[in-house]
């Protein structure tokens, strides 16, 4: 069965992009738009892996990510902060509440972003 | 010759030259003029006395009778009206000086009848002593009555008096007491009665005292000559007394010393004798009888003393004050002071002067100049005679207007301070409230003591300025501070403010990067189908010049992180080798395509790890490393790894453009540090190298490049030290 994995991402072409990508590589792919959205998706799908952006409208990825551990439903989903926001202090919260990685989007092409999902869902 | 006679011929030798010399003093002064008949009246008499005494026969001695008993005639109504005209009252006792002139001329009219003076007898050891007459008793009455009636209006006056005037009285009576008890003693023989007419002797202190009243504006105090006077006295009875012991002694025994050496010793004993004697009165006076004298000065010099150890201006002046005020008994004193730059005057310290009063003398600078030009203190008393003296007008009138001011506020005495003859200020005296004028003790004392009080008083100020300049230097400092770090603070917030905007402006940057690096390697990977063959190439183009703009806004942030002061840094244990191998892995492609070589000669055995942040360390090796490629068009680039001392060293050399010393000094620095950077290079900013430099610097590490020159290749060096 196809890995679900949800992306929570507010730039449009960007969450696009990668969804075209993620599904070609034999991923089932769930777009959300912020962390309200995000959230109630991750309830209801209950994906292997979520890869969240951190500068999101409203309630950031770090909100997202608190929200999540305190919802024991789905607290044990790995997460992978996925960014351009690269600031060390982010960076450490995000650790702190579980995030396995933090990856700056602009370092990676999406081919190797499928191979390190590849090996977060090994 | 005759003792008396000799004491006569001096008295009347005196009295005839002070007589003319007060006479000459001041012609126009009426004072002056009547002490000068009086003393021609005392000369007649006191010459003809003497030449009375060496007289051989009785027609002569008669004759000098006489003639002595005309000056004898005119010395009491004399006496009477030279009081009168000292103390003004010529208006008032008009009558009574007429009455006494009449009565003189009267008995004057009898002086050649037997009427005054009856005849010559041999009374004690004067063969022609003479006898009075029936008138020669109411003349002696006369005469008493004078003397008595001018002690008696002195003495009133004395009370009413203040300062000069009744210093001068006080002379007067002294003069007026020692002539009245010298000429008592000439009379008792009148009268048979065998008393030797000793006064005499004394007699010529008369013209003396009087003329040193009259001619002297500042007394001596009155109670140091007396005093001075008497321990002389004293001493010298004291010496004359052991001397005639002596010779009593000595005439005892039956002369055992002869005569001819007894005299010439005892007078060598007695002048060796009169100093120590002197000097243990003095000290027994001292103590007992002017004991208050000898405390004044005491006090005045123990505030010298103080004065030394006082730094504090105000204190300072008030001390000064106090003592002189409670010392001399006074009713005002005012310190002033003069600004160091302008000399303007102010009040430091004032006790009795209304406050408009203290500062007045001080408006127009006559009395600095004055003051600085007699270099001593003025006394009010003395003004009248200074404004006497002096020829030119407009001094004179300054003067007069000086002692108005003077007589307005009540002052009597200006005391200047110096520092090196310039006057620093000045302390302003008033009266003393028992009324006496100042001494020449007082002055003397008082100058020494404005010496000590200028030094003690500029030294204060000195002090103070110090102070207060040091406290307004500290104000000054505080001030700039503050303002530095206003400055500082603002400059912060503008810095803050501008590493945000190159944070927030970098990510936002970064959406776009990532769609645009996404699409084309997703293309490139063929995922929308396999575009033409002519397309591969400009897709790769479109790809890595995307990735130049990452690596731009990547080092852009990194810039303003470090200079914002928010890089963090996270050391681990890691090989350096591998570090360097995975470089130079990423670097392949680009080095394949410029068609130039990448030489990474590693060690030939593993080197240590070492603790450091590997983000830090790859950046800063992998931007030398592209530095190098991107400036290499033929050759290579040549990478090794060494361990030198207690340092890794990483040389990277290249056969590339070479550098020039200006750019060797600058293509560390940042672009915000000047224009350099951007002048140097075509391509980017070149920042790599400034962040290479910085991320060095975090690890204690160094970074630096040589060259031999344009077109000779460099060698960039990094060091890192062994931790």
């Amino acid at each position: 069965m196809a890995k679900k994995i949800l992306i929570i991402e507010d730039e449009k072409i960007l969450a696009e992009m990668y969804r075209d990508k993620f599904t070609q590589a034999g991923l089932k792919v769930y777009l959300a738009f912020d962390s309200k959205e995000g959230l109630a998706l991750a309830k209801k799908e209950k994906p292997d892996l979520i890869i969240l952006d951190i500068l999101l409208p409203k309630e950031n990825g770090i909100v997202f990510l608190t929200w999540l551990r305190k919802d024991s439903e789905i607290s044990s989903i790995p997460v992978v902060a996925f960014s351009n926001y690269d600031d060390p202090e982010t960076k450490r919260q995000a650790a702190k509440l579980g995030a396995k990685d933090y990856l700056i989007k602009t370092s990676y092409t999406p081919q190797e972003i499928v191979e390190k999902i590849r090996e977060y869902l090994k | 010759m005759n003792p008396f006679a000799i004491g006569a011929f001096i008295t009347g030798t005196l009295a005839a030259f002070f007589g003319v010399f007060v006479y000459f003093k001041n012609r126009t002064r009426m004072e002056n003029q009547i002490f000068g008949v009086m003393s021609f009246s005392l000369t007649i008499w006191s010459i003809n006395f003497g030449f009375w005494q060496m007289a051989t026969d009785k027609t002569t001695a008669f004759l000098y009778v006489h003639l002595l008993m005309i000056g004898a005639i005119f010395i009491p109504i004399f006496y009477i009206h030279y009081i009168l005209a000292l103390l003004n009252l010529i208006q008032e006792k008009k009558k009574f000086l007429i009455a006494g002139y009449l009565i003189t001329l009267i008995f004057l009219f009898f002086n050649f009848t037997p009427y005054l003076v009856k005849d010559l007898r041999s009374v004690l050891y004067f063969p022609y002593w003479p006898e009075g007459g029936v008138l020669f008793h109411f003349w002696l009455l006369w005469f008493l009555i004078a003397l008595s009636y001018g002690l008696y209006i002195l003495i009133k006056k004395i009370k009413e008096s203040r300062g000069i005037k009744r210093e001068q009285i006080k002379y007067v009576i002294l003069a007026a007491s020692i002539a009245f008890g010298g000429g008592l003693t000439i009379f008792p023989l009148w009268y048979k009665i065998p008393c030797p007419p000793i006064g005499i002797f004394i007699i010529f202190l008369y013209p003396l005292i009087l003329a040193y009243a009259i001619l002297r504006y500042r007394f001596m105090d009155i109670r140091f000559v007396l005093g001075r006077g008497a321990i002389y006295t004293l001493s010298f009875i004291t010496v004359i007394a052991s001397a005639f012991l002596l010779i009593f002694l000595n005439n005892l025994l039956g002369n055992p010393v002869p005569i001819s050496i007894a005299w010439p010793l005892i007078l060598i004993i007695s002048i060796l004798l009169f100093q120590p004697i002197f000097r243990f009165f003095e000290k027994f006076a001292s103590k007992y009888f002017y004991y208050t004298f000898y405390s004044y000065q005491t006090v005045l010099t123990d505030l010298g003393r103080k004065l030394t150890q006082v730094l504090d201006l105000d204190q300072l002046s008030s001390l000064i004050v106090n003592t002189l005020m409670n010392t001399m008994k006074l009713d005002r004193t005012v310190v002033l002071l003069r600004e160091p730059g302008d000399g303007e005057y102010i009040i430091q310290r004032n006790i009795g002067f209304k406050e408009e009063n203290g500062i007045s003398l001080v408006k127009d600078n006559f009395l600095t100049v004055w003051l600085g030009r007699t270099q001593k203190p003025l006394v009010y008393e003395e003004l009248s005679l200074i404004i006497r003296d002096t020829t030119e007008k407009e001094e004179g009138e300054r003067l007069e207007k000086l002692q108005g001011n003077m007589k307005r506020i009540e002052a009597a005495l200006c005391l200047p301070l110096f520092i090196e003859e310039k006057i620093v200020g000045m302390i302003v005296l008033g009266n003393k409230l028992s009324g006496e004028p100042y001494s020449s003790q007082d002055i003397e004392l008082l100058t020494n003591l404005a010496n000590q009080a200028s030094i003690a008083l500029q030294n204060a100020r000195l002090y103070s300025e110090v102070k207060g300049f040091s406290k307004k230097l500290e104000r000054e400092v505080e001030k700039a501070t503050r303002e530095l770090k206003e400055a500082y603070e603002e400059l912060k917030k503008l810095d803050k403010a501008k590493s945000e905007f190159i944070s927030i402006a970098s990510h936002q940057l970064r959406t776009p990067l990532t769609a645009i690096k996404g699409y084309i390697s997703m293309m490139r990977e063929k995922i929308y189908g396999k575009p033409p063959e002519k397309m591969e190439k400009p897709l790769e183009n479109i790809y890595l010049s995307n990735e130049r703009l990452i690596k731009l806004v990547n080092d852009l942030l990194s810039v303003s992180r470090i200079e914002a002061g928010r890089m963090e840094i996270k050391f681990e244990k890691l090989s350096l080798e591998e570090i360097i191998t995975s470089v130079v892995e990423e670097l392949k492609n680009e080095v394949k395509k410029k068609n130039i070589y990448l030489n990474w000669e590693k060690p030939k055995k593993p080197l240590p790890k070492i603790s450091i942040d590997r983000d830090k360390i790859r950046q800063a090796i992998m931007n030398v490393i592209d530095n190098a490629i991107r400036y290499t068009e033929k050759g290579g680039v040549t990478i090794n790894l060494k361990i030198l001392d207690s340092k890794f060293q990483i040389q990277v050399k290249d056969t590339g453009a070479g550098l020039t010393k200006y750019e060797l000094s600058k293509m560390f620095e940042s672009f915000s540090r000047g224009a350099a950077g951007t002048r140097l290079y075509t391509e980017g900013v070149g920042l790599g190298l400034y962040i290479a430099r910085r991320f060095m610097e975090m690890h204690d590490g160094k970074i630096w490049a040589e060259s031999k020159g344009p077109g000779k290749g460099s060698t960039f060096y990094v060091e890192l030290p062994i931790k």
